[in-house]
């Protein structure tokens, strides 16, 4: 495997191809590389503006969804792939620490962050989100049904065949709502978690593999063309569905279900190794200043971790923060993710 | 012109050639006769190249080209089914081997316009492959070999696959083409009278060794060989005892040859015997049959069949005859070789 | 000595060909996903042999390995019986709009799966034009599956029957065959090479379907591929999900080596003609009911996905209209620069299709030469990338390009990652038209005083080259249309047009949706263009190569 032949005829090969790589440098102007998932976005001023300030450039990676950043970071950590990475959350993050990913690392920033958010000393929390429940109103008074107050509902026969969720194998919002009813019901008592979803599977909810399918395909609600009313989504999908509406709405079409929701909290870290520690930190206090902070809601569609940041109107006005969202420890979650995901497809596949 | 020595071709433990020795003269016609499976476009393949003999030599023009890849040796090749590139249109098959001489463009068109006119397809340069019909296309795979004016020409059963009417008006038009662009040829066939009709001489071949080489003339009269004698169509084979005065028994009887005394396997040329009422052969006739403008005769002479053909008007199945023998259409053959009999077509 | 060592390029140049594609693949395909594999079977540094046992013990994976190599087989049959007709029209027959739909089939072929994937839940769900609920059975799998491979068995069996000689099917009906008779007895066995070729790429895409199975399957339904994927990037188990990629790669090379014997022996010599004599125009009035039946279906079939999305993308408040494509690129709700994408996108894909074509190439030569005693074992690896779970072949380039150049994070590694699914592509189209070439027209050529060099040059290649602009086509589409490895890369934030319409549909809202629809209209503009310019290359006459 470790061929010298092999490698010298890499080298050469890739001279030819004249594609050099783009290393990291220990003097003169500091680029940081930034790895982030997919779905981040951030206006290209705002990360001038921290340039500019800084004088360190910002070299941005995408690195597909959160569990295959973590994976790569994983893979990579004897010779990280960047100084700084951003959008792991809690589901994931018992996984980075118990590999060393993060060099700890305390920001002045966190003063004005929610102790609750703040989950480990080597990461930086940035900004939170729910997933939550969420109905089409137009849909529940269709059939003069009043949105359900509470995860039980969902299994009276009143609500069969209204649900849409996604499957916690294969996509982050479904594990959150799997973790959150594991942590609503419990995994002993009279009526465990997996009773639960036997009922919910016996009132006929339908699973998806991904978010787009479920809120695109199978809900009803504002831009969805499906037949259910009442899907897994996030907290922020309604003031989205304002913001994109077409045309223009003055009421959300879609609501939130304060009961059972799952806040996924993204933090940011110093990779382990870096060769720019400084400009690292640099832009993870960058990440908690005011700017970035107020940036982050139009763009990722989830609430900013600096109280301090105002929220731009549509936030305010069409959804609301969830007062007792479940928060899990990523140590649990980490323990248990496997094994929950196994019995849920055991029931889910087998009632 | 063209020499071959010792050649022997192996595939395997099969011996596709064995020991062929051949000497084709310049500007002579070269037929090589023998039945399918014989060896024969192998032979072909090899002069040209497209084998390796196991051992031999191939020489021409006195030098020795056994080792050289095909495209070194001045040799053309037509191939039985024309291996005409579909890509090509005719002008293009015709010039490549030009083309591939690095010749220039205006005298490679010159050159195509002519060799074209040789065969009467001036018309046609710029047809595309696919609208030919077989004729044509096998005018055109013979002007692509003519085109670089090559020492040798070989061509693979070049009429093998057209119909008979054409065919025979085909080898007429070859026959002198062949002979004004005056060609070395080695022509390749299984027909008899294709070659006797082309070639200057005839090699037969015979499970990958050759039999036989003369003038169409002596092969039809001096065949060597049992089998060589039964593939030009003979069938009149037997035993003989001569004595000293030249009167040989035979199966059919006695009758005077030119043969020296002793033992002999003979075959009596289809040719040779006549009825004769003065004949010393006594005969009943079991069948007649009217081919190509001759009578053929089956007759039963003291138990054996003699087959023969005779422009003589004959009696009917069942009459009594009495034939004579041409002394030289007895011909002693060789018995170098094991009879077979199965092998042919 | 080698047989036919005088007239074709020698073994020196033999070797070479070869060399081009075992150099290629070591390096940017086995070597990375060793590296990998290796990689997370050791990561705390003992070697994890108990993700193996795991495979067995564990029934859901069990499970999935027996629908995974069951649904791949029901699919790949069901595509053949539905798109044979499909290439038997579009290869024998002439009539108006004929190039137009050859490159329309190509469409569904570069869908991103989550485009489809979405519009099928509606038509396969209750309201849908049905009426029955499809959603979550295999059947939805099954009819995704035809849908997005359909271009595959057309264009790989159409190129080839476009160079058998119809006389060949005329002998047949003058011997007293009817016409499916001749059919089944003298076209069906002489295409077997291309069949299978086909046969072959489908079988690996849907053994490896991802997309397909995670959104029309549901729960009940997993593929080994989405259980690699599961458990790399949801689990985080990288040891378990290395083992199921090992798991997939064995059972993938056993099919693949019993396919290359198939091949083997079913590759025969024909007389090939050029493609524009062999499409006539429909004379009776039996052709044109077949060819009208065909057409029908294929726009049933085809189409109303299609159509669906084009709707969708058109649909907006105020009507009918160009909003969302106004809005894409004008627009300032856009969350991504539409215009960028499409330029990265089509880069991307040149940059990838032209090493695709060379390594294919060459692989295909050296595959065909008559002597070739290649063992199959070549073959297979050749194919093996298709049957490469996404997430390794990514994965693995992160790996394996960190030294002794930082590759890990470059552009280029996205073209690469196209290139590498992209060969085998190539190498099947090209692969029966050259078996089928007659050795007899090099050999002319040799004669007639043509170098090995120039017989390659003035033969092999021209012949080979209207089937390799069908590879050509496909290498295009593999990457206008690849998003499973491109996400397992780690990357400079340059969206290609399938990431781009994910991340659009990673949002709710309607402008979102239209949008992403009417990106996904625009791939299909861009690669129906693509695959029409490419083709009206490869149906030029002969004699103008």
């Amino acid at each position: 495997m470790r061929k010298t032949g092999i490698r010298a005829l890499m080298v050469g090969l890739l001279l030819i191809a004249g594609c050099g790589g783009s290393g990291s440098e220990d003097t003169g102007p500091t680029t940081v590389r930034l790895v982030t998932h997919d779905s981040f976005e951030i206006s290209d001023e705002i990360l001038a503006a921290f340039e500019e300030e800084t004088g360190h450039t910002v070299e941005r990676l995408s690195a597909g969804d959160a569990g295959t950043m973590v994976n790569q970071a994983i893979l990579t950590k004897d010779n990280p792939i960047a100084d700084v990475m951003f959008g792991i959350d809690n589901t994931f993050l018992g996984r980075a620490l118990e590999e060393d990913l993060f060099e700890e690392y305390r920001s002045p920033g966190l003063d004005n962050v929610p102790a609750s958010l703040q989950l480990d000393p080597r990461v930086t929390p940035i900004d939170f989100g729910d997933v939550c429940l969420n109905y089409d109103v137009a849909g529940l008074s269709e059939r003069d049904l009043p949105p359900p107050t509470t995860l039980r509902d969902l299994t009276k026969p009143e609500y069969s065949g209204l649900l849409v969720v996604e499957h916690p194998g294969t996509s982050s919002p479904g594990l959150a709502f799997l973790m959150s009813t594991v942590a609503v019901f419990g995994e002993e008592g009279d009526y465990p978690w997996q009773s639960f979803w036997s009922d919910l599977v016996a009132n006929d909810v339908l699973v998806t593999a991904g978010w787009e399918d479920a809120y695109y395909g199978a809900f009803s609600g504002g831009a969805g063309e499906g037949d259910r009313p009442i899907v897994v989504s996030y907290a922020s999908s309604p003031p989205a569905e304002v913001i994109y509406a077409d045309p223009p709405v003055s009421e959300a079409p879609t609501r939130v279900i304060q009961d059972g929701c799952f806040r996924q909290i993204e933090f940011a870290g110093v990779m382990s190794g870096t060769p720019v520690p400084e400009a690292a930190r640099d832009l993870i206090d960058f990440m908690l200043s005011l700017p970035f902070q107020e940036d982050i809601p139009l763009n990722m569609f989830v609430f900013p971790a600096n109280q301090e940041a105002q929220l731009p109107d549509e936030f305010v006005n069409y959804t609301e923060v969830p007062a007792s969202p479940v928060l899990m420890q990523p140590e649990i979650i980490d323990a248990n993710r496997s094994r929950w995901i196994e019995e849920w497809i055991e029931i889910v596949a087998t009632s | 012109m063209l020499k071959i020595t010792n050649l022997s071709l192996y595939f395997g433990n099969h011996p596709a050639l064995q020991e062929v020795g051949l000497r084709v003269g310049k500007g002579e016609v070269m037929s090589v006769l023998g039945p399918s499976g014989s060896g024969k476009s192998t032979l072909l393949r090899v002069i040209a190249g497209l084998e390796n003999p196991s051992t031999g030599q191939v020489l021409l023009e006195g030098r020795d080209i056994t080792s050289l890849p095909p495209h070194r040796r001045p040799v053309g090749l037509m191939f039985q089914d024309y291996a005409l590139f579909p890509h090509l249109n005719v002008a293009r098959n015709v010039a490549f081997g030009l083309r591939m001489q690095k010749m220039e463009a205006a005298d490679i068109r010159r050159r195509v316009e002519k060799v074209l006119s040789w065969v009467d397809l001036s018309g046609l340069a710029d047809r595309s492959i696919g609208s030919l019909s077989g004729g044509e296309m096998q005018r055109v795979a013979l002007a692509r070999s003519l085109a670089p004016e090559p020492a040798l020409i070989m061509l693979d059963e070049p009429v093998g696959a057209l119909d008979r009417a054409l065919r025979t008006r085909l080898v007429a038009d070859l026959s002198v083409l062949i002979r004004r662009v005056g060609v070395t040829v080695l022509y390749v066939t299984h027909d008899q009278d294709e070659a006797f009709n082309i070639a200057d001489r005839v090699a037969i071949l015979h499970q990958g060794r050759i039999r036989q080489v003369s003038t169409p003339d002596r092969l039809w009269k001096q065949p060597r060989t049992e089998f060589v004698a039964r593939f030009l169509g003979f069938e009149n084979f037997g035993d003989a005892e001569v004595d000293e005065n030249g009167i040989a028994t035979l199966p059919w009887g006695k009758t005077p040859t030119l043969l020296t005394a002793g033992r002999h396997r003979i075959v009596i040329r289809p040719d040779g015997v006549r009825l004769d009422p003065d004949g010393n052969l006594n005969g009943q006739i079991k069948s007649t049959r009217f081919v190509a403008g001759r009578n053929r005769l089956e007759v039963a002479c003291q138990g054996s069949f003699l087959t023969f053909e005779t422009d003589q008007t004959t009696p009917g199945p069942a009459a009594d005859v009495r034939l004579s023998i041409d002394p030289a259409a007895i011909v002693s053959l060789e018995e170098s070789y094991p009879r077979e009999r199965d092998d042919l077509p | 000595m080698d047989r036919d060592s005088r007239y074709l390029l020698g073994g020196g140049a033999a070797r070479l060909l070869a060399a081009i594609p075992a150099v290629f693949l070591t390096l940017f395909f086995l070597y990375p996903m060793v590296r990998v594999l290796w990689r997370s079977l050791t990561l705390d540094g003992s070697l994890h042999l108990g993700a193996f046992t795991e495979i067995v013990i564990k029934g859901s994976l069990r499970q999935a390995a027996w629908f995974t190599i069951w649904q791949a087989l029901v699919s790949t049959l069901a595509t053949l019986v539905f798109a044979l007709p499909g290439a038997y029209v579009l290869a024998r027959f002439r009539f108006p709009g004929r190039g137009l739909i050859r490159a329309a089939i190509t469409v569904p072929f570069v869908l991103p799966t989550v485009v489809v994937g979405t519009a099928y839940l509606v038509l396969l769900g209750p309201n849908g034009p049905l009426g029955i609920d499809l959603r979550q059975t295999a059947w939805a799998i099954l009819i995704a599956h035809v849908f997005f491979n359909y271009a595959v068995v057309v264009r790989v069996v159409g190129s080839f029957w476009e160079l058998i000689d119809p006389k060949l099917e005329d002998a047949a009906r003058v011997l007293g065959a009817t016409g499916f008779q001749a059919f089944r007895t003298v076209t069906l066995p002489l295409l077997l090479p291309a069949i299978s070729a086909a046969a072959s790429i489908v079988f690996l895409f849907t053994f490896t379907s991802f997309g397909v199975v995670l959104i029309l399957g549901g729960f009940g339904y997993a593929t080994i591929e989405v259980a690699v994927w599961r458990e790399a990037t949801i689990n985080l188990d990288l040891a378990t999900s290395a083992a199921l990629a090992v798991f997939q790669l064995v059972v993938v090379s056993l099919a693949l080596s019993a396919y290359t014997r198939l091949q083997h022996r079913y590759a025969r010599h024909l007389p090939l003609r050029p493609s524009a004599e062999v499409a006539r125009r429909p004379s009776t009035i039996g052709q044109r009911l077949v060819i009208g039946g065909t057409l029908i279906s294929m726009a049933v079939y085809l189409g109303i996905p299609i159509i669906t999305l084009v709707a969708r993308s058109l649909n907006t408040s105020s009507g009918i209209g160009l909003t969302h494509f106004l809005g894409l690129f004008g627009g300032e709700t856009s969350v991504v620069s539409p215009s960028e994408a499409i330029f990265n996108s089509i880069w991307f894909a040149s940059v990838a299709a032209l090493p695709a074509l060379v390594v294919g190439m060459a692989a295909a030569l050296f595959l065909t030469r008559p002597s070739g005693r290649v063992g199959s074992g070549f073959d297979t690896l050749l194919m093996l990338p298709l049957g490469t779970s996404a997430v390794t072949i990514g994965f693995g380039f992160l790996v394996a390009f960190g030294w002794p150049v930082d590759l890990r994070t470059s552009a280029w590694l996205i073209p690469l990652a196209h290139t590498v699914v992209a060969v085998p592509f190539v190498i099947r189209t090209v692969t029966p038209v050259l078996r089928s070439a007659q050795p007899r027209l090099m050999e002319a050529a040799a004669v007639l005083g043509a170098s090995p060099r120039q017989v390659f040059q003035e033969i092999q290649l021209p012949i080979v080259s209207r089937a390799a602009l069908v590879g050509a086509g496909f290498a295009l589409a593999v990457s206008l249309g690849e998003f499973g490895a491109t996400a397992f890369l780690v990357r400079p934030d340059r969206p290609t047009i399938p990431t781009a319409i994910f991340r659009l549909l990673g949002q709710p809202g309607a402008t979102n949706l239209g949008q992403a629809m009417a990106l996904s209209v625009i791939l299909m503009i861009i690669i129906t263009l693509v695959i029409l310019a490419v083709d009206s290359h490869r149906t030029r006459g002969p004699g103008e190569i």
